[in-house]
């Protein structure tokens, strides 16, 4: 078989160059077929960008925290064909939440409409990669006196929403709003006084026309007024001054004059108001404190807690 | 050459001692009669010239150039006793070179026949010079369609060979011929523009029905089929896969019946062209006989169909089916034109077939500015007439061509010459002037053969004035601009006689004329630049019966069309051209990256007889 396949073999080799030559060889053979080369070109533009899944505060009412500002997420889906990265790193975003009253196109306030043109925090790999999908989180720090949406507020119809804009980096958008959620009425005051301090009072003294002024901030979204008591009376070691002793006016006076005595369950503060903050400059109010120390207390410093409880106010 | 100019100096000497002996002889024999005063004299005539040792193309296989000129040598010596520069200064040298089967004798022709008369270059000192022998060499630019003789072409019992004829000072000639050569099959091809450029899609789009035209010319010398391949189109690191270009041999919507591409090369059905100049007229279905002989009919093709409009004094549209081999089938009618129409043009694009001036009356009424279109049916039939953008000028027996998607009107009833441009849905902008024909005085210019190709308006012969009395040769070309104007008109090379109702047809880089009421068709190849004076009109293959009448002409996927005319009942032809256009189209993947994405296209001739 060895030697029959070398004859094939070499048969074959001898048939060729026959055919070669036959068919008048290198001339045939050279133009058998001949290639032209020409250039094929395209831009890729820009696949618009799609926003999709907008969802505001993991889709919960809002809750606000008095007194500071609330971070609220406004998450969404983004997918861009020319890569992702075509919007996160090379085009932008702008997220708008705001009270449905306002709309989406509302101008920025700290009141109903927040608006950030940030890059977002997203899972989108990198400027170049062809990932075309990508999540992202947008975090909006939102005050305290933001508009309250709930049945407690001005806004009872209303609610918030949120609203991202995509934009490439050839400037093509696409916008997707969240679906609504609420936004609470919070009712906070923050009292700026840490204590009130009467100094040193004799047994059986007032303290006349000197008072210690205790000051409330609105640090809620709703008016509110005051509510007052004590939690716990003045003592010193084992003794005692009667909670009122201590009393309280909205204006100065001499004790007790036109002052209200405090009492261990709260009482409404009469003619205090705090409107709701339209800004970041605080609504505050004073109240003003006097003592007396009874006859026959004993020598020592005496302490004791008095409570400021907001009472909201439509 | 050293051996044989002393043999020549011999014999020129021993001729001189021949004649001094005869005058010694008559002074003996006048010795004898008496006493005489004798002179003595020598009459030195004028010598032969000789050429020799010609050679063609230094004794080699002449292997052509792909889509230019190749130039081709050919040697001789020549030798005359009475100096080299009695030929090479004083005289010529007429020099052929031609394929075997037409014979040394034949006629300029770029197919099979180049002649030159130039005096060559040579190292003969000057025209005084006493040295009798010198070499030279003339150098012709032969063309990249020049018949072949090895065994792939049609011609394998020919070859080709040199004859070079030189005349002295005198008018004495001399002839020689050169030991023949093999003219090889050249293949390859010249596609138009040098890139297909997309525009810009956008990624996860494709290109819709917005297809971008690759035109296929046969630039070697024999007939050819196509196959195309193709490598991925990059941008960086980013590639689309190769299938994302698609590709047809009529224009398609993508996602269609049309042919992806591949890395392999593959073949495409139904694609062949003939060598450049090469292809044969051949009869195909008739149209139907018309009152007066389809006297100044017009024609137009469009996805798939012919149409044969009016003509004489009929209104009736016909329309054919084109088959994939170029042929017609049966001829039917469709909505009527609303007047009876000759003297008219046409022309189909964008979905509508257009009819474009012309005269009522068979051919006797006034001529109109109006112009009317007709949506075009997928089974080939149209609907109704209506009018649309009328010319600035009534014309007639005008020019009528399309390009680029504008359709231009030249002369007729007067020089002017206007264009208008069809949008993609059909619809026909306002016409535009543009560059008038120069004015032959008479101030009226039709029946010329009219085409555009190349970036170029061409115009060749016609009448001076209506009634055809001022037949002229005269040819025109001018350029046209990206936005459709056409710039100054030139004269270019003459037809070799002066010829009215001629049709022009543009294929591949060469113009072909059909010159009204001959079967003559004659060819010129234009240059970059438009027609160059320094080329000339040649014989094509005729068409088969005279063009009596006025039958119209066009091309159309690779195939020529001549329809109507005749003095009796002309008959329908077709032939095969050299080019064909290839239509592309391109999906671009929904995760491309902006960015400016290149590939190359391979398309691969396969000699094909």
């Amino acid at each position: 078989m060895a030697s029959l396949r070398g004859i094939a073999v070499s048969y074959l080799g001898i048939s060729l160059a026959v055919a070669t030559f036959g068919f008048g060889g290198v001339a045939l053979l050279r133009t058998a077929l001949a290639q032209t080369n020409i250039g094929s070109q395209v831009i890729v533009g820009n696949a618009a960008p799609a926003v999709s899944a907008v969802v505001l505060n993991s889709g919960s009412a809002i809750t606000l925290t008095a007194n500071t500002t609330t971070p609220v997420t406004v998450s969404f889906t983004m997918t861009d064909s020319n890569g992702c990265g075509d919007v996160f790193y090379n085009g932008n975003v702008t997220t708008t939440a705001f009270r449905s009253g306002v709309t989406a196109a509302c101008a920025a306030s700290n009141l109903n409409c927040y608006v950030t043109v940030a890059t977002t925090t997203n899972n989108c790999p990198s400027a170049t990669t062809t990932t075309s999908t990508a999540n992202a989180t947008i975090t909006l720090s939102v005050y305290y006196f933001a508009q309250a949406t709930d049945a407690s507020s001005s806004f009872t119809a209303e609610d918030w929403g949120a609203q991202v804009q995509v934009r490439d980096q050839t400037g093509a958008t696409s916008t997707a709003t969240s679906t609504n959620r609420e936004l609470n009425t919070t009712n906070a005051i923050n009292v700026t006084t840490s204590s009130l301090n009467y100094g040193t009072l004799a047994a059986g003294v007032n303290t006349g026309a000197v008072n210690q002024t205790a000051t409330s901030t609105n640090a809620g979204n709703s008016s509110t007024t005051l509510r007052l008591s004590a939690s716990a009376t003045l003592t010193s070691g084992a003794n005692s001054i009667s909670t009122s002793s201590q009393g309280y006016s909205t204006s100065t006076f001499t004790y007790p004059g036109t002052s209200t005595a405090l009492t261990a369950s709260a009482v409404t503060v009469t003619g205090f108001t705090l409107t709701s903050p339209t800004s970041t400059s605080v609504v505050e109010r004073a109240t003003f404190w006097g003592l007396n120390v009874p006859g026959g207390t004993a020598t020592g410093t005496y302490t004791g807690t008095n409570v400021f409880t907001p009472l909201w106010i439509p | 050459m050293e051996t044989t100019s002393p043999r020549y100096f011999s014999r020129a000497g021993a001729w001189l001692a021949a004649l001094t002996f005869l005058v010694g002889m008559a002074a003996m024999m006048n010795s004898v009669s008496g006493a005489v005063n004798i002179g003595s004299s020598a009459v030195f005539g004028a010598s032969a010239p000789v050429v020799s040792a010609v050679t063609l193309n230094h004794g080699n296989a002449i292997t052509l150039t792909v889509n230019t000129t190749t130039t081709v040598d050919v040697n001789f010596t020549v030798t005359d006793s009475n100096g080299c520069g009695d030929v090479l200064y004083g005289g010529n040298v007429t020099t052929t070179i031609f394929r075997s089967g037409v014979g040394s004798s034949c006629t300029a022709n770029s197919l099979n026949c180049y002649i030159s008369s130039a005096t060559s270059t040579n190292n003969c000192p000057s025209a005084t010079t006493t040295t009798s022998t010198a070499n030279a060499t003339i150098t012709l630019g032969i063309y990249y369609f020049a018949q072949a003789t090895d065994a792939s072409s049609s011609f394998v019992s020919e070859n080709w060979g040199a004859e070079v004829r030189v005349r002295d000072l005198a008018g004495v000639t001399s002839t020689a011929t050169s030991t023949n050569r093999e003219l090889n099959t050249t293949l390859g091809f010249d596609v138009s523009p040098a890139t297909t450029t997309y525009g810009t899609v956008a990624a996860g789009l494709d290109t819709g029905a917005t297809n971008q035209t690759a035109v296929v010319k046969n630039a070697g010398n024999a007939s050819t089929t196509l196959k195309v391949s193709g490598a991925a189109m990059c941008f960086g690191g980013d590639c689309f896969a190769t299938s994302s270009q698609h590709y047809a041999t009529s224009t398609f919507t993508f996602g269609g019946l049309e042919q992806a591409l591949s890395d392999v090369a593959t073949a495409v059905s139904g694609w062949l062209v003939s060598a450049p100049v090469s292809g044969q007229w051949q009869v195909t279905s008739d149209l139907p006989a018309l009152p007066n002989d389809d006297n100044q009919i017009s024609a137009a093709a469009y996805n798939g169909y012919i149409y044969g409009i009016g003509g004489g004094a009929v209104n009736t549209v016909y329309f054919a089916p084109i088959n994939a081999t170029g042929s017609l089938g049966a001829w039917a009618t469709t909505t009527p034109f609303p007047t009876t129409i000759c003297g008219h043009g046409s022309v189909a694009a964008n979905g509508y077939l257009f009819v474009i001036g012309g005269e009522t009356n068979n051919c006797g009424g006034a001529s109109t500015s109006t112009v009317r279109r007709a949506l075009i049916n997928a089974t080939g039939s149209i609907g109704a007439w209506a009018t649309t953008s009328p010319m600035l000028a009534a014309r007639t027996v005008h020019g009528v061509a399309l390009y680029n998607d504008y359709v231009y009107a030249a002369g007729g009833n007067n020089t002017s010459v206007e264009f208008a441009q069809i949008s993609p849905t059909g619809t026909l902008s306002n016409w535009t002037s543009t560059t008038a024909l120069p004015d032959s005085g008479s101030g009226v210019f039709g029946f010329f053969g009219f085409t555009l190709g190349n970036g170029y308006a061409f115009v060749v012969g016609g009448t001076d004035t209506l009634d055809s009395s001022g037949r002229t040769s005269t040819t025109l070309y001018a350029p046209v601009s990206a936005t459709g104007s056409i710039g100054a008109w030139q004269r270019g090379p003459n037809l070799p006689v002066a010829a009215y109702g001629n049709k022009l047809l543009y294929d591949g880089g060469v113009l072909h004329n059909i010159e009204g009421s001959t079967t003559t068709v004659r060819f010129l190849p234009i240059t970059a630049n438009g027609m160059s004076t320094s080329t000339s009109w040649y014989r094509a293959p005729s068409v088969t019966t005279t063009t009596w009448n006025f039958p119209d002409a066009l091309t159309y996927r690779g195939h020529g069309y001549m329809v109507g005319g005749g003095s009796e009942d002309q008959e329908e032809q077709f032939l095969p051209l050299s080019s064909r256009d290839t239509y592309w189209g391109l999906a671009v993947p929904g995760d491309a990256l902006v960015g400016t994405y290149a590939g190359t296209n391979i398309f691969t001739s396969v000699w094909s007889p």
